[in-house]
């Protein structure tokens, strides 16, 4: 490659940036390795990869024309070795790419970040590392300090080993290691610069790194084998939650604060909370999920209660009945169901079962029988007549994977027992709900886009997610009223609740849901993953009932992403293209890997309410705004010439003359405010070494003292001795 | 501009001369015979404070012969009286009147050698006709010749048996200098040079009275911006209630510095005033107008260290409608 020679002569020390090149890789590689810990991603090494390429190509130091296509073809590629199957080069996976971006821009703009596709995020973190790099590049060639990341590199894995499970023993030393080295050299580097000689071959660098490196070495091994103190303070995290919990248990009267946990009277809701951390159970999964308790029909205008007709039947632990469970929680034929197996371990003991989805067998003591409440879905567990609390207990279940098309075309001839139990509403319901409920809906002619609507309403109209400011309804106020009229916030009661009160006004069914979102990530052991579900992670939501399918969760609530079944629908909906059945079988089969390598590190934040893509979003504008920052000088540098050379008439001379005082000082050329002009002008001569800034100010010292015209200061001499002098700004 | 550079460059040839034949007589003091000039052609007088014996004489006599004026000498002594200077009018006893006799006063360029050393009296007769450019006697005013330029002297040193000067009467004097010794290689160039014959005696003048007149004309004629007075303004009125000086410079300061600025642009070949110009005067132009506090004196501030801090200090205006604050 011609260009690479011809770019290769000019640059000097090349053997030196290759090394600062792969040390800044290593850098950055430690932010990418704990992602696949503290966010089960499994697909690292795509983005490790695309890293360590983008700094190959800034290492060869192509022109901008070349490098930037390359690096966007190795973006392109990266994006689609994640996500699709077919050919790189048989570019049908462009359409799906490019209708999916189009969706979610769209999203963006709504700020509706929760619903963002996988694609996208990962997209967008593709871009992230990109400007990282820069910022990288920019850092090592350009100001040769590194220090700032270097320190932020460590914060990040200091904060990462005492909040997550990510053990960084090993890391923190790498990361030392390499910062140091990567410092010293950028240290010889600059003297070399400031100086002005140039390496002598071979010589040097050994001069300068052999005691570099053993001194750098000598000192970690020190370190490593020095005796270290105890820490001096207590461990943070359990004291900060041990801090957070320490509130008064008030049993909630209204306005005073009550706990979040999980409570089986929901008589009457409303009030504000705090959150209590007390650990509930683990769960041994594959896949996360919601986990459910129960359901409640009958909304009072105050909270929900259970009208309790049937009675409960026992069930067979072996063989749990597939439409027993739940109410027919899947119409047979309704959805692919995926086999999963799970296994609890109670840490409070709760005389129920937390279920994932329809249960098939059960597992657990042998004097233990299962009593189902068919309405609810409620499972109690008896032993010998009496309610009985288990530790610990495995269950196989089955995950429906819903088709949105199948939903889409789900009719609204609903059963008599759904139509009978799920439609009920208040007889004093305001009637405001409906309308609003109608008119949120009234354009959309199949239930599920109508439940899609009113699902996003929230968000569309800014209800804001709070457990403090919220108040209890009042006497004569309806729950759900007062939620969508007045407060317009609140929390999973009141955004579970009003969906549901919503959709019942427009005729179709639904159900309010109680139980736990899928709580906090532990570990990883073979394919199963742990989780910590706590009295924090109890949560309501509805669920929608279609015909033919069966009910369908929802997740209204601000702030909390979709339970992972739905995640697929949207993406099918982004590719309609997307053909045959069995094709469509394994895309759906590949799903749910793909959302978690879509995953960075802040996407295990999701669950706690923090949406991923908004923080991804965050850090880019950041990024930007940093790289503005950063460069503002050369980019203002750019503009100004830009600018003055179309610019003409009176005031122009005295205002770019102007401009390049504020450059020049920019650029570390401070003018004292007693400095006359000629003083500074000397003194930027010097500097830059020129005469330019002298003849240039004579010039303008003629205009600025003298009476003259300004119109002809702007010629092409002095505009000639402007730009120079702006040229040779150097950082 | 073509057209006013054209003019210039006619007078900048004469100043040019002008200031070649002073250092032909003196070495390595441009700068000195710059501000001379300065001090001429902005119609004022020049307060030398030096030790004896560095060159204060040769050099007045240079710039008189050079410009073709007539040079007069006065060593002031404390039984000078001010007739002594002025001149006197004797009885004619021929004619049977008074006849006024000029004294050394009657010059274009005066030399008036360690000024300190004569009485009040005597030395405010000097500074009177300095102001008035005219001397009254006997009811009779007899006007001074035009130029009239006087360099006064003084001995830093001694201080035994004289009378120094009141600040009123420092206020007269646009500039004050310090000539200094002159560097090793200056005084070895010297000593070759005055070998023979003093160099003095072969100096033609260069420049006719004709031209100075038209010369301090077109000194009057330099353009001030406004940001410059206002510069000017700034660093005068600072004098005033600076922290070490107990009295600052008058308005008259203000007028000095200007004209010392205008006379300074016009030698460096520009019809306007830039700030460079006041900076560079200040310190020659201030110095002998304020009064230190005592207690600046003991802490060892000088008037020349205070001019500096406030010179940078004051902010320059770099921009029209810009004023220093």
């Amino acid at each position: 490659m011609p260009i690479v020679q011809a770019y290769k002569v000019e640059r000097s020390y090349s053997l030196y940036s290759l090394v600062l090149y792969i040390l800044g890789f290593m850098l950055l590689w430690e932010w990418l390795r704990p992602l696949n810990q503290i966010s089960s991603t499994e697909d690292t090494h795509v983005f490790v990869v695309f890293t360590a390429f983008l700094f190959l190509v800034t290492y060869f130091q192509w022109p901008w024309w070349i490098s930037f296509p390359v690096k966007f073809v190795a973006l392109m590629y990266a994006l689609h070795s994640l996500y699709y199957p077919d050919l790189f080069l048989s570019f049908q996976w462009v359409p799906h790419l490019l209708g999916d971006i189009q969706a979610n821009i769209a999203m963006i703009w709504s700020r509706n970040w929760t619903d963002l596709s996988s694609v996208t995020r990962s997209l967008l973190f593709l871009i992230l590392l990109w400007l990282v790099s820069y910022l990288m590049n920019y850092w090592l060639m350009q100001t040769k300090r590194i220090f700032l990341f270097l320190f932020m590199t460590v914060f990040y894995i200091t904060v990462l080993d005492t909040f997550t499970p990510y053990d960084a023993k090993v890391a923190i030393v790498r990361t030392v290691f390499i910062g140091l080295i990567l410092v010293g050299i950028l240290r010889i580097m600059k003297i070399v610069e400031k100086e002005g000689f140039s390496l002598m071959k071979g010589r040097f660098p050994v001069m300068w790194m052999v005691p570099l490196t053993v001194v750098i070495a000598l000192s970690s091994t020190l370190g490593l084998l020095a005796p270290k103190a105890s820490p001096q303070w207590p461990d943070p995290v359990p004291f900060l939650s041990a801090l957070s919990s320490s509130g008064e248990d008030v049993p909630g009267d209204g306005n005073s604060f009550g706990r979040i946990g999980y409570d089986t009277n929901d008589s009457r809701l409303g009030g504000p909370f705090k959150f209590n951390y007390e650990e509930v159970f683990t769960a041994k999964v594959k896949e996360r999920h919601y986990w459910r308790v129960e359901t409640k029909d009958t909304y009072t205008g105050k909270g929900w209660e259970t009208s309790e007709r049937d009675e409960p039947l026992f069930l067979d632990r072996e063989n749990v009945e597939y439409n027993a469970l739940g109410s027919n929680l899947i119409e047979p034929g309704g959805a692919e169901m995926e086999k999963q197996k799970a296994s609890i371990k109670m840490t409070k003991r709760y005389p129920f079962i937390v279920s994932p989805g329809v249960i098939t067998s059960l597992r657990a003591r042998d004097d233990v029988n299962f009593l189902m409440h068919p309405q609810t879905g409620k499972i109690n567990t008896f032993s010998q007549n009496r309610t009985t609390e288990l530790k610990s207990y495995q269950m196989d279940y089955e995950l429906p994977q819903y088709d949105e098309k199948k939903l889409r075309e789900s009719g609204g001839d609903y059963p008599r027992y759904v139509s009978g139990l799920y439609l009920q509403l208040p007889t004093k319901l305001p009637k405001r709900v409906k309308q609003l409920a109608s008119r949120v809906t009234s354009k959309l002619d199949n239930p599920y886009d109508k439940a899609k609507a009113v699902e996003n309403y929230f968000a569309l109209n800014n209800f804001g997610y709070d457990t403090v400011n919220v108040r209890a309804p009042k006497k004569n106020e309806d729950y759900v009223d007062q939620f969508l009229f007045k407060a317009q916030k609140g929390y999973c009661d009141n955004f579970s609740s009003a969906m549901v009160v919503m959709l019942r006004s427009v005729g179709i069914p639904a159900r309010w849901v109680k139980g736990f979102t899928y709580g906090e990530y532990q570990e990883t052991n073979k394919d199963y993953k742990t989780y910590k579900i706590t009295n924090a992670n109890a949560h309501s939501w509805p669920e929608v009932y279609f015909s033919g399918v069966g009910w369908v969760p929802f997740e209204p609530t601000r702030g909390f992403s979709n339970p992972s079944t739905f995640e697929e629908e949207i993406q099918s909906a982004a590719a309609p293209a997307a053909p045959a059945a069995p094709k469509d079988k394994k895309k759906n089969e590949i799903k749910p890997e793909q959302k978690e390598k879509s995953a960075d590190k802040a996407a295990k934040k999701s669950d706690s309410g923090l949406n991923i893509a908004g923080f991804v979003t965050l850090i880019i504008v950041l990024a930007a705004v940093l790289s503005v920052a950063l460069f503002r000088k050369k980019w203002l540098r750019q503009y100004y010439i830009w600018k003055f050379r179309r610019e003409k008439g009176e005031g122009t001379f005295a205002e770019a003359y102007h401009r390049l005082l504020y450059l020049a000082q920019l650029y570390g050329l401070k003018r004292d405010p007693a400095f006359t002009l000629r003083e500074y002008a000397a003194y930027v001569d010097r500097s830059l070494d020129t005469k330019d800034m002298k003849m240039l100010t004579s010039a303008y010292e003629s205009l600025q003292y003298g009476r003259r015209d300004s119109r002809d200061y702007w010629n092409d001499t002095n505009r000639k001795l402007w730009e120079n002098l702006i040229k040779s700004l150097r950082g | 501009m073509s057209v006013n550079k054209a003019r210039y460059d006619s007078y900048r040839s004469e100043l040019d001369a002008v200031i070649k034949n002073i250092e032909h007589v003196i070495v390595g003091k441009k700068q000195i015979s710059e501000l001379s000039l300065v001090a001429l052609l902005a119609g004022g007088h020049v307060l030398l404070e030096d030790v004896p014996g560095v060159g204060k004489t040769m050099m007045v006599r240079a710039i008189a012969k050079s410009l073709g004026l007539q040079f007069n000498r006065i060593q002031f002594t404390p039984d000078l009286l001010p007739s002594d200077i002025t001149g006197v009018s004797i009885f004619n006893q021929k004619e049977m009147n008074f006849e006024f006799r000029p004294g050394p006063l009657m010059g274009n360029v005066i030399l008036a050698d360690e000024i300190n050393r004569t009485s009040p009296k005597t030395q405010s007769a000097l500074l009177e006709s300095m102001e008035e450019k005219s001397v009254t006697i006997d009811g009779h005013t007899h006007i001074l010749p035009n130029p009239f330029f006087v360099m006064a002297t003084q001995n830093p040193i001694e201080y035994e048996g004289t009378y120094p000067l009141p600040e009123a009467q420092l206020d007269r004097f646009l500039l004050k200098l310090n000539m200094g010794y002159p560097t090793p290689d200056e005084e070895m160039s010297i000593l070759s040079l005055m070998i023979h014959d003093h160099p003095i005696d072969t100096l033609k003048p260069v420049v006719t009275n004709v031209q100075l007149q038209e010369m301090k004309q077109k000194v009057t004629e330099v353009y001030v911006d406004d940001t410059v007075k206002k510069y000017i303004i700034d660093l005068v009125t600072r004098t005033r209630n600076h922290r070490s000086i107990y009295l600052g410079a008058s308005p008259r300061g203000s007028l000095a510095l200007m004209k010392a600025s205008q006379a300074l642009a016009f030698i460096m070949d520009r019809d306007f005033v830039v700030p460079d110009d006041v900076k560079y005067l200040a310190p020659y132009v201030l110095t002998h107008r304020i009064l230190l506090k005592p207690e600046a004196r003991f802490e060892g501030e000088s008037a020349e260290s205070v001019v500096m801090d406030l010179l940078n200090r004051v902010p320059v205006p770099i921009q029209k409608g810009q004023h220093a604050r």
